[in-house]
């Protein structure tokens, strides 16, 4: 008799890993991922052709917005097209994490209900979705980079720690969401309003030196946004542009602190779900 | 994290607290319990005694409020069949989806996938199609089979033999017999069908209103059950039990028969009175009369007998008249629903016993001696021509 004996009490903390079990986690997170893409273009006559068009659209918007109408300019020259777009995978990213995400655990309630499975999979599995979108939009912005600039070189260290970066931003927002939107479903309610602050927000059609506003001193609430470090850490690895400067580091450590609180919360409300749901 | 090796499951000192309206209230208490491996353990107790809050612990969906339990290897609860199916995706992508849900990764699936198939008996064409094309009977089917095929070491089952056709569910019944006989799985068996029960669950625990009230021999246990509740509610009036589901639109309040002493071959009339707040459409009372092992024998029901009022009062009195009562001598007990446009308003299980004093069903004819309850069908011996 080698099998695991488990244990449950009514003591257990929310906090305990001790039946954490990530593999679990990952294999059902999978498993809702395939589900995901298997419906994806169901009854869509383009199909497929949306993992290619849907960035491409929204990179037309961000060019006939910010520089045909507010003709907003990036910085030591460089064409505005090839500056904006260094992030706005990264933003596709977060964005898809974090809409489809905060309410994966309320429209699958009836599964909940009935089956014991890791809770924090549902929120998971759009990660897996939106690297597989954020793949291909990374593809496409190199070749127009290479075609634009005449440049093919590729970071690898530094495209997969940004990429992490923006994935453990997304999870912490959408597990916080998700974990709050189980009782109080008003986040649900105000999550687009959200998603449209953080973009305006983000230095993302505009660069970050525009901060410069009326905030005197206090503009290192500005770096509170993990898309900060997020963006101008793309740029700086696509086209070379300087990272650092005096606030930036307050935005690499948001990235972290979202993390560990979103994973936190969530734990919290796995124990509860059931009840409250 | 001791745990004695013949011992499955053990518990100690459960419970679960809800909070309704600022008052709180306790759905299970102080249930301590110890199951050995390789045996199948029958839960028995009235709607609202307890029986899904614990399920609910052991198979990890809530926290419990006191108390602790112990487990060996691996857990798995089939609340529902086919729960995360998705009508868009085929049956083959269903099966990987149920079962990754159930805790079994992908290749162990694959290994099982065309045993699964089989048994399901969905045949090649209707496999690689979308499921919203199945019949509601094929998507059970297929639901059961994932569910048969999880390989847990501790299976807790909840109301699911139930379901599909009768050959299917016999089907799936040598199945949950065959997890516990051959395969040595321990199994926690929930079902309002005491004779699959007592069939396949030698001993059995009786949950009362949250408490653990009896343990042991299954056949016992459903005896003092439907014993405990027919006592408790056929003297006082319906409408005063707790232990319903349903929407709550309508509430049987009644059901008694009319004639005093029931005797097999004569007339006898079923009253039952409903009480409600609106005009009822499309209206329908369904009854199971059971007999005392549980055992389901006849159905009562006014779709059935094509007896279709348009409306209703919102409350008010049916009657069923038998011309000849059927069933032979010994005890009964019925299940009452009332459905309302295909929407449940309430269900109540045992809620009425009654005795039926034997007799000749065919004048002249000999009574039937038999210790089992029965069903007389009209029928004729002949010589053939």
């Amino acid at each position: 008799m080698s099998k695991k004996i488990h244990s449950v009490s009514s003591t257990d903390s929310f906090l305990s890993l001790r039946n954490y079990d990530f593999k679990k986690v990952y294999s059902v997170a999978y498993a809702f991922a395939r589900r995901d893409l298997q419906l994806r273009y169901v009854q869509t006559r383009l199909g497929w052709f949306w993992s290619i068009g849907q960035p491409l659209l929204a990179a037309g918007l961000i060019l006939i917005v910010f520089s045909w109408i507010v003709k907003i300019q990036a910085p030591d020259g460089i064409d505005y097209s090839i500056y904006a777009f260094a992030s706005l995978p990264s933003w596709l990213l977060m964005q898809q994490i974090i809409l489809q995400g905060s309410p994966s655990l309320v429209h699958n309630q009836h599964i909940i209900s009935k089956v014991a499975f890791p809770r924090q999979a549902l929120p998971l599995s759009k990660v897996l979705v939106g690297l597989l979108d954020f793949g291909v939009a990374s593809v496409m912005y190199y070749v127009f980079r290479g075609v634009k600039l005449g440049v093919w070189d590729f970071m690898v260290f530094d495209f997969l720690f940004y990429s992490s970066c923006t994935i453990f931003a997304a999870l912490g927002v959408t597990y916080w969401i998700a974990a709050i939107s189980t009782r109080f479903r008003d986040w649900l309610a105000i999550l687009p309003l959200l998603i449209q602050g953080l973009f305006l927000l983000s230095p993302i059609a505009y660069p970050s030196s525009r901060f410069n506003s009326s905030l005197g001193e206090n503009i290192w609430v500005l770096y509170l946004n993990p898309m900060v470090a997020i963006s101008d850490g793309f740029r700086s690895l696509w086209l070379k542009t300087e990272l650092w400067n005096e606030n930036i580091y307050i935005s690499f450590i948001m990235v972290f602190l979202l993390f560990v609180s979103g994973f936190i919360a969530i734990r919290y409300a796995e124990n509860k779900m059931v009840d409250t749901l | 994290m001791s745990l004695s090796d013949n011992i499955a499951i053990q518990i100690k000192n459960l419970g679960k607290k809800y909070y309704l309206k600022s008052s709180e209230s306790w759905a299970l208490k102080n249930i301590d319990l110890s199951i050995e491996t390789g045996t199948a353990l029958g839960i028995v107790g009235h709607n609202g005694a307890g029986k899904s809050t614990l399920l609910k612990i052991l198979s990890g969906l809530t926290k419990p409020s006191t108390g602790s339990f112990k487990y060996r290897g691996s857990l798995t609860s089939l609340l529902e069949v086919g729960t995360g199916f998705h009508p868009d995706l085929s049956g083959i992508e269903n099966i990987y989806l149920s079962a990754a849900l159930n805790g079994m990764n992908r290749k162990k699936i694959q290994k099982k996938l065309s045993q699964i198939i089989e048994f399901s008996g969905i045949s090649e064409n209707y496999i690689y199609q979308p499921i919203k094309h199945y019949s509601s009977g094929m998507k059970v089917r297929l639901g059961f089979s994932v569910a048969a095929h999880l390989d847990s070491d501790i299976l807790i089952v909840d109301e699911i033999l139930a379901v599909g056709d009768r050959s299917f569910q016999e089907k799936c019944f040598r199945n949950m017999e065959f997890q516990i006989n051959q395969n040595g799985r321990t199994v926690i068996f929930v079902s309002h069908n005491l004779f699959a029960l007592k069939q396949l669950c030698p001993k059995a625990i009786l949950l009362e209103q949250g408490e653990l009230t009896q343990f042991g021999d299954s056949k016992k246990i459903c005896e003092t059950y439907i014993r405990n509740s027919t006592n408790a509610v056929n003297p006082i009036d319906l409408s005063k039990r707790k232990d319903r589901k349903g929407s709550g639109k309508v509430r049987i309040t009644k059901v008694k028969w009319k004639t005093e002493i029931l005797e097999t071959g004569k007339p006898a009339i079923l009253h039952i009175a409903y009480e409600g707040v609106e005009d009822l459409k499309d209206f329908n009372i369904k009854i199971s009369i059971n007999g005392e092992d549980g055992r389901f024998l006849s159905p009562l029901s006014m779709h059935s007998n094509n007896f279709r009022p348009t409306v209703l009062p919102a409350s008010g009195d049916i009657e069923i008249r038998i011309e000849k009562l059927p069933w032979m001598k010994g005890k009964y007990y019925a299940d009452i629903r009332a459905i309302e446009r295909g929407i449940v308003c309430d269900d109540l299980r045992v809620a009425y016993k009654f005795e039926v004093h034997g007799g000749h069903y065919i004048e002249g004819g000999d009574e039937f001696n038999s210790k089992k309850n029965g069903v007389f069908i009209p029928h004729e011996w002949n010589f053939p021509k």
